[in-house]
């Protein structure tokens, strides 16, 4: 196990530092001079020149990565060209928005295991062809339509829940810390959960359909196991392993759709803030949020992998 | 006389699907004694392994169904006790081995908790007792090293060593009826031999009755004390071991004895298939399924199943072929000319 941990917090680093060199090239190969950019609006020629050479923009272009990722490892993420803001404490600010957003997703995207299981277990019962039916329509909205939907029902026409914002302070980071500030975070949690849960539901029931006609499922019935047992104990271990392998792939959907999210609900998030910066050409909030949401990527990924190391001694005895 | 541990009669199992009803068994009967092995031989699709499932309520709970027939296990019926009952019977009186060992062990359940599951649901014994018991049953079914491999899991065995850890498992409370569904198929030649010795030394070790399902008329010769042939969910011939290979009645049966490859055959002699296809089992005829391919086929075998003919000692046939004109067909086949080596 430990071996395999540090294989993969191996891998993790090459997979940053190609991050980084994609980022960099976001920076580098930007329409338009930098250097005047920076520069300002109407400044002299020798005045570019100089910021120029000050920034460094005159050397080559390895030396130029080098001492972007020196920068990245002092905390440095430059600043941004609309508001002369370090990139470093607009994402400080705006993270906790975003992570508290996923974190709450996935806690509802959990709910899709034992639906699945439950559908699997009566299939094609009545519950089991609303679930699958539901979850099939669900997963076919796309987040902003689900979003503006639920904003116009319990925002506006109930008047129950705040349509936008995030609800700050935190406490503990990014726990609310009042029930108004929850308030903020129910809609746009479900509108991005909601669709998870159907996705895994979906990918759940499929995947305990196909274990409880697998051969060892018959012999653990053969031994005399209860109909609990025999679905606990053997087939759900199997069932859940593809699935956790589904949900660490749609990691990458979730920032995505946290992304569109948050647009939806104005909330200051990562996703919010790439969104404007995106408008504003702004690249380097652009080149610092992407590579916030890499580090979250990745990380989330570690943690799906490690999970299923634990869950399945294939992964982890393996050489 | 020995005791009876099985009596199944006229088992008859179907499938309910779509395309209609599947009639898998058709009205199997036959006995098992303490110590005794029966092997039931028969093509894909004949009903040798749903007559086995039946048996335990383990056929695929929409479909598949026991239509008819009482299986007494003892003084029990197994038709007509109650799952919790059932659940009782399962591993504890009647265990089972099935095809393939590659896929029938759970691969996230360590080896040893695998048997040891069995032993703490069917004993009284806790579960550090149950896991030395489990290192026990695999070091007698002969695994090297077992303490160490009862903590290792199924991926890091190989398949030989799987389907005795199978064995070890349907052992591990000691059944009365260990059926063995194919357990060599899916093994290599000197590994099948192998497991074999071990079916052959557990049911010594523990007087079980043995019910051995295999297409494999060596193993048969092998292991087997009397034969059931069947063919088309029917049982078509049944007899002792040496009756179904020296004197059989039944043209399906001389089939399955002409395809046997011979060590004495010369290079140019091909196999003797048995020609057609096997039955559809939806549209069964109402009378000898093995019509349609039989050589020796006649007006009255498609709608009339034949009475049970008694040919010897415990010997039957289903065949509407009369008695000496099939001893003058059988004189002629090739492989009834010289005793089978």
């Amino acid at each position: 196990m430990t071996a395999y941990i540090i294989r993969r917090l191996f891998q993790l680093v090459i997979v940053l530092i190609g991050v980084t060199f994609i980022t960099f090239m976001m920076l580098k190969l930007v329409p338009g001079d930098p250097a005047v950019a920076l520069a300002g609006k109407g400044a002299t020629q020798q005045r570019i020149e100089f910021v120029r050479h000050e920034r460094g923009l005159d050397r080559p272009f390895y030396v130029q990565y080098y001492k972007y990722v020196t920068r990245l490892l002092h905390g440095d993420l430059g600043e941004s060209l609309y508001t002369g803001l370090p990139v470093r404490d607009m994402i400080t600010q705006a993270a906790p928005v975003t992570i508290q957003l996923a974190v709450a997703a996935v806690l509802i995207e959990m709910l899709g295991i034992p639906l699945g299981v439950y559908s699997a277990l009566r299939q094609y019962s009545f519950w089991d062809t609303t679930l699958t039916t539901l979850a099939l329509i669900i997963w076919g909205i796309p987040v902003f339509v689900l979003g503006y939907f639920a904003m116009y029902i319990f925002g506006l026409k109930l008047n129950l829940l705040p349509i936008g914002g995030a609800g700050l302070p935190y406490i503990l980071w990014i726990l609310p810390s009042s029930w108004e500030s929850f308030t903020y975070l129910i809609l746009p949690a479900l509108t991005l959960g909601i669709i998870e849960v159907a996705y895994i539901s979906y990918m759940q029931r499929a995947s305990m359909l196909e274990v409880s006609r697998s051969d060892f499922i018959r012999t653990a019935r053969a031994k005399g196991l209860s109909e609990r047992k025999v679905i606990w104990g053997h087939g759900f271990k199997n069932a859940v392993i593809p699935v956790m392998t589904i949900a660490g792939i749609d990691l990458g959907a979730l920032i995505g759709g946290a992304i569109i999210t948050e647009t939806v609900f104005s909330r200051p998030g990562i996703g919010l803030m790439i969104y404007h910066a995106i408008g504003q050409r702004d690249i380097a909030v652009i080149a610092g949020g992407v590579l916030f949401a890499t580090f979250f990527f990745v990380f989330a990924n570690l943690l799906v992998d490690l999970g299923y190391a634990w869950v399945d001694p294939r992964v982890r005895l393996e050489d | 006389m020995a005791e009876r541990l099985l009596e199944v009669k006229d088992l008859s199992t179907q499938f309910f699907t779509h395309a209609g009803i599947v009639k898998a068994v058709n009205g199997v009967s036959f006995t098992l004694d303490r110590n005794e092995t029966i092997g039931i031989v028969g093509e894909s699709g004949s009903g040798k392994t749903v007559a086995a499932l039946s048996l335990k309520r383990l056929l695929p709970a929409r479909p598949g169904q026991v239509v008819e027939g009482s299986l007494m296990l003892g003084a029990r019926n197994l038709r007509t006790i109650s799952d919790d009952e059932m659940r009782g019977v399962r591993g504890n009186d009647i265990a089972m081995i099935f095809q393939d060992p590659m896929t029938s062990l759970n691969p996230v359940m360590k080896i040893g908790k695998q048997i040891a599951e069995a032993i703490t649901l069917h004993q009284d014994k806790s579960k550090r007792e149950a896991w030395k018991m489990a290192i026990d049953l695999l070091a007698r079914v002969g695994i090297p090293d077992a303490p160490k491999r009862v903590d290792q899991y199924p991926f890091e065995f190989s398949g030989g060593m799987r389907q005795r850890a199978m064995i070890a498992m349907a052992i591990s409370c000691n059944p009365d009826i260990l059926i063995a569904d194919e357990p060599t198929t899916a093994l290599d030649v000197t590994i099948q031999a192998q497991i074999i010795d071990v079916v052959r030394e557990m049911q010594a070790q523990f007087n079980s009755g043995v019910i051995l399902i295999t297409h494999d008329l060596g193993v048969i010769a092998e292991i087997a004390d009397k034969v059931m042939v069947m063919y088309g969910g029917r049982t078509v011939e049944y007899g002792p071991v040496d009756e179904i290979f020296y004197n059989a009645h039944h043209p399906y049966t001389w089939g399955l004895l002409a395809s046997l490859p011979r060590l004495d055959a010369s290079e140019k002699e091909r196999l003797t298939p048995i020609k057609g296809q096997p039955p559809n089992l939806i549209t069964l005829p109402a009378g000898c399924p093995f019509t349609v391919r039989c050589p020796y086929r006649r007006d009255e075998c498609r709608d009339n199943w034949p009475e049970l003919e008694i040919v010897a000692a415990e010997h039957g046939v289903h065949c509407w072929v009369p008695v000496d004109e099939r001893q003058g067909l059988r004189v002629e086949l090739p492989h009834f000319k010289e005793p089978v080596a």
